[in-house]
């Protein structure tokens, strides 16, 4: 185990490297720069900024200095809000909007476990078809669209919630991100629990079990274990979609989280900023999936043979 | 009355339908307590269902009638609660696939562990201790460190003796084994039969021994029922039905494969000869340990005349499956190589396309070797397309006809896809697939293994016939001795990528050198064979 988890992590190092890289020159590929403005910039002014924020050295150079000063775990200075650096700007974003990836990631795990769990289990003939088909609409159906929908429902017409803002997270403000965030998820993660454990209740080792007249919870417990393989792999790319989608429900609702920063960095040509958002996503998405991996070791010992490189 | 005279099953009328199709049609039978009864029967005769019907471990749109009664119990009538009591307790069952029948998720000992603790209601403690018990009782060598194994670090033989394992935790009345020796090489086999006998024995547990061996089972029961089509055809004490089979379908389940065939021994020119030949796996190794080699084949001479077959026999595992594609050049392998006079040694892929079509390849799955998303003629004519690329598509139509009707299928099957057709027929079109090209040599690898008796002695016919229109050279593999026997003019017995004895076919079953070949052959003889 522990070399299946160096060996994923040997990955992972790699990986984050080449992102960072990437994100880097790909971004001072793009036209345009941080400091232009509607009216040209006086050129002495102009390059005296550049060299401040050694945007005049050649561009290897800049890179160089940039790895140094994250290998310090500094993200340097915003280039657009002048006076905080990018990590003092994250300080305040991330935690937010931590807690509602999370929050969603939470929510959609366990509601889609459970709504999978009741379709798979339906006596009924239509119960799995109920639930897939409900399931198609939370998949079809766009964050622009729900988000809207639930503020004009639950927040102007029946005034139970709050139609945006983040009030320093209070519960009532959260409810609505976090179920925007989370609905595809559930439905996604429903549908794959539901067929997950209808193949895995057909598996002969299942049969087994029902040949010894096991009891019934015993039977759910090696089903379950069978089922949430598929589950937990599409969870690193869930995380990925989460954060993604939070862009766009920070904006609607209105939350001082990262989506902002995204946006505004990578348009405002703010170097620093968006290399630190795009930072904090991979390594939260590495991260995430290396979890996901070690779990499905845990969940299935041929994993850890499978995955060898041969 | 006593409780030994008593019957301990009785089964009346069952019967077993899927909507308008019914598989069991009304089955009786009686079972004593400590006896042993057979259910033989092919594939597809109902005789697994019978008893998961038995069981009520059929699926839900199965609609079973009839009694059931277990001592004075009658188990068709009882709730699922109640019937769940009785089942691993009472009555156990040991499954045909090793493999799939235990999960693969958790260890041995937890899944006999579980079983102890649910069923036996032992503690904890006592469920530990007990499960190391009853992994070295069937035959598990070193059960302190095995409990901790998973079933996939398990060799079949050693998963079905953890399945016996389980089923024997309780101590059961009734043992039920379906098919429990049917995935394993035959010398595995036999020893599972011996424990199966050994533990009946101990516990004295009555047993029903499902098999489509009619061979095995007159060794290991006392009564036989012969199932066909959901009916009981024939039943009686095993010796009298091995004896005197009355119905006609268990004379040809009785049916030996035909004696060897006598070869005139007529020199012929050479077609194949293979020199040194090795084949070696490399197994990179993790982080921490370096890299592995294994020898699938490693140093293998043969030499085959035109029109002639070779029989290489072994168990799984030896090599054998390797080396015929080593033969074919499918995979890289040291040594020499020569085919028709002309030396393959040093030719590229490129190089032995045009040769390809002499030495055709037919495989053992006939489920997985054809492509469910092509039409039989599709699949038959895949070939000409690459080698005759010029001929035109009614052409090729007719080509895929012909070679179908050679094959004894009716053509009007190239229309089909191949899951709408029998085991049987599916290997009939891999081997129309391999002879519409007019192949030299065909590489037959377990071309029967997974068919039936009776389809098998069809196969079998289809390519001796083929062989003498067509002076066709075969490399048959096979683990199975008596089908090899009958086959091969020459038999090369294989065994850790070695051919450790060849000979002339008779003279290898008759006056065999090594004592592996010898405990192949009694182990062939011992699981069915005169």
């Amino acid at each position: 185990m522990l070399r299946f988890f160096l060996s994923r992590v040997a990955t992972a190092v790699p990986a984050f490297f080449i992102i960072v890289a990437l994100a880097f020159f790909l971004m001072r590929l793009a036209p345009g720069g941080p400091f232009d403005t509607e009216r040209a910039l006086d050129p002495e002014i102009a390059k005296n900024l550049r060299h401040i924020y050694r945007l005049d050295l050649p561009l290897m150079q800049q890179f160089w200095l940039y790895l140094q000063s994250l290998a310090h775990g500094e993200l340097g200075p915003s280039l657009h809000w002048r006076d905080f650096t990018v990590s003092e700007l994250f300080a305040k974003a991330l935690p937010i909007s931590a807690a509602l990836g999370a929050k969603a990631m939470l929510v959609a795990i366990i509601a889609g476990t459970a709504l999978g769990l009741v379709g798979a289990m339906s006596k009924v003939r239509i119960g799995p078809h109920a639930v897939d088909g409900a399931a198609i609409f939370g998949i079809v159906l766009p964050i622009f669209v729900v988000a809207p929908l639930l503020q004009l429902g639950l927040g102007l017409t029946l005034h139970v919630l709050p139609v945006g803002g983040w009030n320093d997270g209070a519960w009532q403000n959260q409810v609505l991100p976090v179920t925007t965030l989370a609905l595809p998820q559930i439905a996604i993660v429903a549908r794959l629990m539901q067929a997950a454990l209808i193949d895995a209740l057909a598996m002969p080792h299942i049969r087994t079990l029902r040949a010894f007249g096991m009891p019934g919870y015993h039977i759910y417990v090696h089903a379950l274990r069978a089922a949430f393989a598929p589950v937990v792999s599409y969870l690193g790319l869930a995380a990925g979609n989460v954060l993604t989608g939070s862009v766009v429900v920070e904006t609607i609702f209105g939350i001082p989280g990262m989506g902002r920063y995204f946006v505004d960095g990578a348009l405002g040509r703010d170097y620093t900023l968006v290399m630190g958002t795009v930072i904090v996503v991979a390594a939260a998405v590495l991260l995430f999936n290396l979890i996901v991996d070690l779990i499905l070791a845990w969940l299935d010992p041929r994993v850890r043979y499978d995955s060898r490189p041969r | 009355m006593d409780a030994a005279a008593k019957p301990l099953l009785r089964v009346r009328d069952l019967r077993v339908s899927y909507g308008p199709a019914s598989v069991v049609k009304g089955v009786s039978f009686t079972l004593r307590r400590g006896e042993t009864a057979a259910i033989a029967g092919e594939s597809g005769s109902g005789k697994t269902q019978t008893v998961l019907a038995a069981l009520g471990l059929l699926p839900r749109q199965a609609v079973t009638t009839g009694l059931v009664i277990f001592e004075d119990t009658e188990l068709l009538a009882l709730s699922r609660r109640r019937l769940d009591a009785l089942l691993g307790r009472r009555i156990a069952m040991v499954f045909q696939e090793p493999m799939s029948s235990l999960d693969p998720l958790f260890t041995v000992g937890a899944q006999i562990r579980a079983i102890l603790r649910l069923k036996a209601g032992l503690s904890r403690r006592a469920a530990k201790a007990r499960a190391k018990e009853l992994l070295d009782l069937a035959g598990i060598s070193e059960p302190g460190r095995r409990v901790h194994s998973y079933p996939h670090e398990l060799s079949g033989g050693q998963r079905q003796r953890v399945a016996i394992a389980m089923a024997i935790a309780c101590n059961p009345d009734l043992l039920i084994a379906d098919e429990p020796t049917t995935a394993l090489d035959v010398t595995v086999a036999a020893r599972i039969l011996e424990l199966l006998a050994k533990l009946k024995q101990i516990f004295g547990m009555a047993m029903i021994f499902i098999s489509h061996d009619l061979g095995l089972v007159r060794r290991i029961a006392d009564s036989v029922h012969v199932m066909r089509e959901g009916e009981i055809v024939e039943a009686g004490s095993a010796a009298d039905v091995a004896a005197n089979p009355r119905h006609e379908y268990t004379r040809m389940m009785l049916a030996a494969m035909p004696r060897a065939r006598e070869h005139v021994r007529m020199e012929t020119p050479v077609l194949l000869r293979a020199q040194n030949i090795g084949v070696r796996f490399s197994l990179r190794g993790g982080l921490l340990s370096g890299a592995r080699e294994v020898k699938a084949v490693d140093g293998v001479s043969l030499c085959l005349g035109q029109g002639r077959t070779l029989g290489l026999v072994g168990e799984s595992g030896s090599g054998k499956s390797t080396l015929a594609r080593a033969l074919l050049k499918l995979v890289p392998a040291s040594g020499m190589l020569n085919f028709g006079g002309r030396d393959l040694t040093r030719l590229d892929r490129a190089a032995m396309r045009p040769l390809r079509r002499s030495m055709q390849l037919v495989s053992q799955d006939p489920y997985g070797s054809l492509s469910p998303l092509m039409r039989i003629g599709d699949i038959v004519t895949e070939g000409l397309r690459v080698h005759e690329p010029a001929m035109s598509r009614s052409a090729r139509e007719a080509r895929a006809a012909l070679a179908l009707e050679e094959v004894l299928l009716d053509p009007r099957l190239r229309f089909r896809f191949p899951h709408e057709l029998s085991g049987g027929q599916r290997q009939r079109v891999a081997i129309a697939r391999a002879m519409i090209l007019k192949p030299r040599l065909v590489v037959l690898d377990e071309p029967t293994s997974a068919l039936d008796r009776a389809v098998q002695i069809g196969i079998l016919a289809l390519l001796e016939d083929l062989q003498e229109a067509h002076s066709l050279t075969y490399v048959f593999i096979s683990h199975d001795l008596a089908v090899i026997r009958a086959v091969a003019d020459e038999i090369a017995v294989m065994k850790d990528g070695r051919i450790i004895e060849q000979g002339p076919a008779r003279e290898i079953v008759e006056r065999p050198h090594a004592p592996y070949t010898r405990a192949l052959i009694a182990a062939a003889l011992q699981t069915g064979e005169t």
